[in-house]
């Protein structure tokens, strides 16, 4: 009996011991904890497009301007002022003296330059923000065929350690706001080295043995060190061919090289923001601390800051609920709408800098996937204003989203950029919708095909969207549609490569200005995946690009924009609302359209 | 014995391998890619990703990848979550599905065996009747439904304080997803103990060892239950190496930081990297735990030759 | 059946567990299967006998149609309204019905999908024996050793774009059910068939071989029997049992493993509901600051019963098909 009795023991005790090694919990309770969005999928500027990722990298992070804390305006930062030029095409940055990496070093501007040149040879996400910038993509597409155009002759220089100065295309009046985005941040090369990976490795390991003979070790020289040191190398190359190589590699400046993503991990990751990041647990947690070289650190409240990693709606509300947590910066609004109807005043709803949208495909055949890619119904005007009129946007924020949201006739979210004034769209009208629809010849729907609604099928709302919309549809214009709902993967891919007739998306703004919108549907955009073209927009885009007076741009811009909202490429179904739950004591969060939060002036005042 | 042990072993190298190219394969030709992202991409940015993970070409792939796990162990970078490799992915979350997995099987396996002996004991009797349909409750509904009514139930009023929800690493945090995680198994291994256990009671040797007048618990719980457990040794093998992998639903309600959840999100996002090395590791412990229960099968009743039975 | 479930005659003679076998306990016994099978029966029909409403568009039943007045009003259960209402006020019980309608079809489907594959590979190993059969067996190794999920999500995700293209080249699309909605529902049958069929392949490669070295069938071969009669004849027979009693079993996992697809969001397509996505709505719509209980309720109890009388009328016929009972009995 006795040893039928030490298997459970036994048993326990290995639990005990695999808990141990799996692992130890929370440690200490930081001053501030909160859960971000999501979990972070990567802290690395050039790959970084998530906003739980920005949203980390404001409070480590700085760049030559940063929101305020309070207003969320670009404000001086890393710069302490800056210099325009009469035509508004150079803009001189002069940096702050005492502005320290977490290191001690001092920034400099040619750690902004590192930074935004990591951006042409290694293209990212944003990297087309940078074609403002005079020869950027010149030297982003020379460097991709291995002939990269001189590196000087972009319209990036320092003119000293401490002074920048950038060169524009066209007066861009936003620059501020665009230097204050992430992506502009720059970086400290000497702490990525050791992760540094080269391209032309034989040649690269040649090198390195090459200057361990000089007492130098490859691993710890900056790109600047080693391209010094490659003519004396080349020199004693015996490989005529071998030579060649590496004359060319210092006569354009280029060891092709990438970094491996951990430099952004802690202990190595070396930071200029008001925080450090101390501590990153994979899927647990991640622990700021308030940095000692920061030059504003007097300013900063809180000495520590934990993002909790948790990824499950029902268990961070419970998480919540507990006191575990201070903030959850993102909640559902599938949960935001019955704690609304609760009246709970601690949840945070306001206008946010994004539009939930049904998209059309324009083009005059459907893809081949589709009706065998016969002639497309959308394509015709007049058939996407009735089916835009035909939606009762109302029946959707009421009794799907439920947080109180607009219902959208526009594209760009109104009210959400100062100055910018936006005009009506297509009202709800179904006579209208459906005489227009027998105008096009399609009386009662007869003669449409069904076509697909194409939505992601993890996402619940827009489950439910799609199913009002082919319900509304068929009531009020007698159109049958279909719904196709696809894993996330492969709706992307259908949407990107415009291999769809309805889909349901969404787009978010980057920066405060209207062309983080208008820019989408330029015919040549990336992003234009309804592929509709229209040569007024276009030309009305290209006008407010070279326009420098701000006020006389934006109402260029809401030309553009009425047209996108007239002729419906796209039908605007709500405008989204940012939710979060905040306890009362945390101070110094606001409520803003891009969801921006400045850690800096965060502060915890409990009773 | 040894020799067919060491042949076995032999034979696990080679078996991952098949599986790795295997799984590479189903991978590669699944449609969606690891590096799509929430808005198109230039097709440049793709390519630089693509080199920078080394995944331009299947034979590139299969040329360096395969190599340095090889030479360094090494299953290179994730292409989901990007500053981290496959090892450090593996080295944080093994550990705690192994320790949740590890509660889960003992209370599967005490419970399941003890419940099954009895109800085999007492067979036909109430106990019978209800275990065997509660047991059968466990299975019947969906592991998220189960696991999220625990979860409900942990933030009762009454229960506040006790289980902190939708975190790791204090010994309570395991009692609740321990639990949903051990209803299958334990189901499973109700029914096979008792029926097992109702053939053992059957045979000969239990009627000559109550005709010596053992007593009726010394004969049960000594000699039949060790005679009785081997069915659930061969069941053991298999759902050891699944729960000691970790569960994705369990991980997700709880919010445990365990290894189950990759399986379904490298997939999900295409992350081939990260999906063959969770896929190794799975297999591993299979194979791995396949081999133990066949030399435990030896220990358990030296009558069995495991030379006879196939892989 | 209820002489066929009585148990191990053997067992009659327990002298452990109390008194013998009594008559009651028999009744009880085979009433498991009876009791599970009945209920079943119920299921089935039910879900079956109302498809003409809940199918259709036009009823006040339909499976898609939405009240709007309701949602707000009054979603719970009541007299009127049976099951209550979802969030967007459709019909609970019109959707549980149907749900369950499409759940037993990919559960009966997939096992189909199974049985034929598995049989088939396991026949084929069996009966070939040599080179054939080690490498059908290392190929079924090999799956075996990948993780179902992974297998599952795999196929469902590249099977989809193919066979939706195949129905909607065959058929063109009708109103009522759309070639997408029906390449989705064989893309599920499909996907998890094809993970389903393993243990089934083992078990009948196990059997063949067992009843390939039996007396009578070298007695048939000496006789000069053709190896297509024999195998007929004589070794399919003895299969019918255990394919039987794995199909059986197969349902309920199939039925559990499309409700886990569900819960990933990869299941089956909205606006048509399957048990497993009415229970995982269900989950969603439950939290502490609100409680549509409804929702989770039903698709789960008739899920739980559904697997529950599966579950007992598949080990009723274990029983009844064990082959030492029917040797016992000889």
């Amino acid at each position: 009996m006795l040893r039928l009795a030490s298997i459970p023991v036994g048993l326990m005790l290995l639990v005990l011991a695999a808990l141990f090694w799996s692992g130890s919990g929370a440690t200490r309770k930081a001053d501030f904890s909160f859960i971000n969005r999501g979990d972070i999928i990567t802290l690395d500027l050039n790959l970084m497009s998530y906003q739980q990722d920005f949203r980390l990298t404001y409070a480590i992070r700085e760049g030559l301007y940063s929101p305020d804390p309070v207003t969320y305006a670009p404000v001086p930062a890393g710069a302490e002022r800056h210099e325009l030029s009469p035509d508004g095409r150079v803009w001189t940055f002069h940096l702050r003296k005492d502005a320290k990496w977490s290191n001690g070093d001092p920034v400099t501007a040619h750690d902004y330059i590192f930074s935004w040149r990591r951006f042409f040879e290694e293209p990212g996400e944003y990297t087309y923000l940078f074609y403002y910038i005079k020869n950027a993509k010149a030297y982003e597409d020379s460097y991709a065929k291995g002939e990269p155009i001189d590196i000087s002759t972009v319209g990036m220089q320092a003119v000293d350690d401490h002074t920048l100065r950038v060169t524009l295309n066209d007066p861009v009046t936003f620059l501020l706001d665009l230097v204050a985005f992430p992506p502009f941040y720059p970086r400290h090369e000497r702490s990525m080295v050791p992760f540094r990976e080269f391209s032309q490795r034989e040649i690269m390991s040649l090198a390195s043995d090459f200057l361990a003979k000089n007492n130098k070790q490859i691993e710890t020289m900056t790109q600047g060190e080693i391209l010094a040191e490659l003519p004396a190398f080349a020199a004693q190359l015996t490989s005529a061919e071998a030579q060649a190589e590496v004359e060319k590699m210092f006569r354009h400046g280029m060891i092709k090289h990438t970094y491996r993503n951990e430099y952004t991990r802690p202990p190595a990751v070396v930071t200029n923001g008001p925080f450090n990041l101390t501590q990153w647990e994979f899927k647990r947690r991640l622990w700021l601390e308030k940095s000692q070289t920061y030059w504003d650190r007097d300013a900063v409240k809180l000495d520590t800051v934990e993002m909790i990693v948790n990824e499950n709606v029902l268990s961070q509300f419970l998480q919540y609920e507990a006191g575990t947590v201070d903030w959850l910066a993102d909640v559902p609004t599938d949960l935001a709408s019955d704690l609304r109807a609760r009246d709970r005043t601690d949840l945070r709803a306001s206008k946010a800098f994004g539009t939930a949208f049904l998209t059309f495909m324009c083009r005059e055949e459907l893809p081949r996937s589709i009706n065998a890619g016969k002639k497309n119904p959308l394509a015709d005007i007049r058939v996407r204003q009735a089916l835009a009129m035909a939606i009762d946007k109302k029946f959707i924020t009421e009794n799907v989203t439920r947080m109180g949201e607009e219902v959208a006739t526009t594209y760009f979210p109104p009210g959400t950029l100062p100055g910018f004034e936006v005009l009506p769209g297509l009202p709800f009208d179904i006579p209208r919708a459906q005489a227009l629809l027998a105008e096009a010849g399609y009386p009662n729907g007869k003669g449409l095909p069904s076509l697909p609604i194409l939505y992601n099928s993890e996402n619940p709302i827009r489950a439910r969207i799609a199913q009002v919309l082919k319900e509304q549809w068929k009531k009020n214009l007698g159109v049958e549609t279909e719904i196709q709902s696809l894993e996330v993967k492969i709706y992307r891919n259908r949407v990107t490569e415009k291999d769809y007739a309805i889909a349901l998306v969404a787009w978010y703004g980057d920066y405060p200005d209207v062309s983080t919108f208008t820019d989408k549907y330029l015919s040549t955009s990336l992003q234009n995946d309804a592929d509709w073209k229209n040569a007024e927009f276009d030309r009305l885009c290209d006008l407010a690009t070279k326009e420098g007076d701000a006020a006389k741009r934006l109402a260029i811009l809401q030309k553009a924009e009425a047209l996108i909202d007239t002729e419906v490429p796209i039908v605007p179904l709500y405008h989204y609302v940012n939710c979060s739950l905040r306890r009362d004591y945390v101070k110094g969060i606001q409520e803003n359209p891009r969801n921006l939060t400045v850690f800096k002036g965060v502060s915890v005042e409990r009773e | 014995m040894p020799r067919i042990l060491l042949y076995r072993l032999l034979q696990l190298p080679l078996i991952l391998a098949v599986i790795y190219v295997t799984t590479f394969i189903l991978v590669w030709v699944a449609p969606g890619d690891p590096f799509s992202g929430e808005r198109a991409v230039d097709p440049v940015v793709e390519q630089t990703l693509r080199e920078k993970y080394r995944a331009g070409s299947a034979v590139q792939f299969l040329t360096y990848y395969p190599y340095s796990i090889l030479t360094r162990g090494d299953f290179g970078p994730s292409m989901l979550y990007k500053e981290w490799s496959v090892n450090d992915i593996v080295k944080s979350s093994l550990p705690v599905s192994i320790a949740l997995g590890v509660f889960a099987l003992a209370i599967a396996v005490l419970i399941g065996v003890g419940v099954g002996t009895l109800a085999a004991v007492y067979r036909d009797g109430v106990l019978d009747w209800s275990s065997l349909s509660i047991s059968l409750i466990g299975i019947s509904l969906p592991s998220f439904v189960t696991a999220a009514l625990l979860l409900l139930l942990s933030s009762a009023p009454s229960m506040q304080g006790f289980f902190a929800v939708g975190s790791w690493g204090r010994p309570m945090d395991v009692v609740l997803p321990g639990l949903a995680l051990s209803l299958a198994p334990m189901a499973y291994i109700v029914r096979l103990t008792r029926a097992s256990m109702l053939d053992v009671l059957g045979s000969d040797f239990v009627r000559t060892a109550r005709a010596k007048g053992l007593s009726k618990s010394v004969v049960v719980w000594k000699h039949c239950l060790k005679n009785a457990f081997v069915p659930v040794l061969s069941y053991l093998g298999p759902a050891a190496a699944v729960t000691l992998t970790g569960s994705f639903v369990v991980e997700k309600v709880f919010n445990i930081p365990g290894l189950g959840q990759h399986f379904v999100n490298s997939v999900l996002n295409r992350d081939q990297t990260l999906i063959l090395g969770v896929v190794m590791v799975y297999s591993l412990f299979l194979l791995v735990f396949n081999l133990l229960v066949d030399v435990a099968y030896v220990l358990v009743d030296p009558r069995i030759d495991i030379s006879a039975k196939g892989t | 059946m209820s002489e066929a479930a009585v148990g191990y005659e053997r067992d009659s003679t327990i002298p452990l567990g109390g008194p013998p076998e009594t008559m009651a306990a028999r009744i009880l016994r085979s009433g498991r299967m009876t009791l599970g099978g009945g209920l079943l029966l119920l299921i089935v029909l039910a879900c079956l006998l109302s498809m003409p409403w809940t199918l259709s568009e036009s009823s006040g039943f339909g499976y898609g149609k939405q009240y709007e007045t309701k949602v707000r009003a009054e979603p719970e259960p009541t007299a009127v309204g049976l099951f209550g209402y979802d969030v967007l006020g459709r019909s609970l019980v019109a959707r549980c019905l149907l749900g369950g309608t499409i759940s037993l079809a990919v559960g009966v489907a997939a096992a189909l999908i199974a049985v034929v594959l598995g049989v088939t590979v396991g026949l084929i190993a069996g009966y070939a024996g040599g080179w054939i059969d080690s490498t059908l067996m290392r190929i079924v190794d090999i799956l075996y050793g990948l993780p179902y999920i992974l297998l599952v999500i795999l196929f469902k995700i590249a099977l989809e774009d193919p066979i939706t293209s195949l129905i909607a080249m065959m058929q063109g699309s009708s109103p009522s059910f759309s070639a997408g909605q029906a390449a989705n529902l064989i893309v599920m049958f499909l996907a998890i068939g094809l993970v389903s069929w393993l243990t089934m392949a083992r078990v009948v490669r196990g059997q063949v071989l067992s009843i390939r070295s039996m007396p009578y069938i070298e007695a048939c071969r000496s006789m000069g029997l053709p190896t297509t009669r024999i195998f007929i004849q004589h070794v399919l027979p003895n299969l019918v049992g255990p394919i039987t009693v794995y199909a059986t079993l197969t349902v309920p996992s199939a039925i559990l493993q499309e409700s886990f697809l569900s819960f990933l969001g990869v299941g089956v397509r909205p606006p048509l509901p399957t048990w497993g996505s009415l229970a995982s709505e269900g989950i969603t719509a439950l939290s502490p600051v609100k409680v549509y209980w409804w929702m989770l309720l039903f698709p789960c109890l008739l899920l739980m019963f559904t697997l529950l009388c599966l579950n007992f009328v598949g080990d009723g016929l274990r029983d009844l098909f064990d082959p030492k009972r029917e040797a016992s009995k000889v």
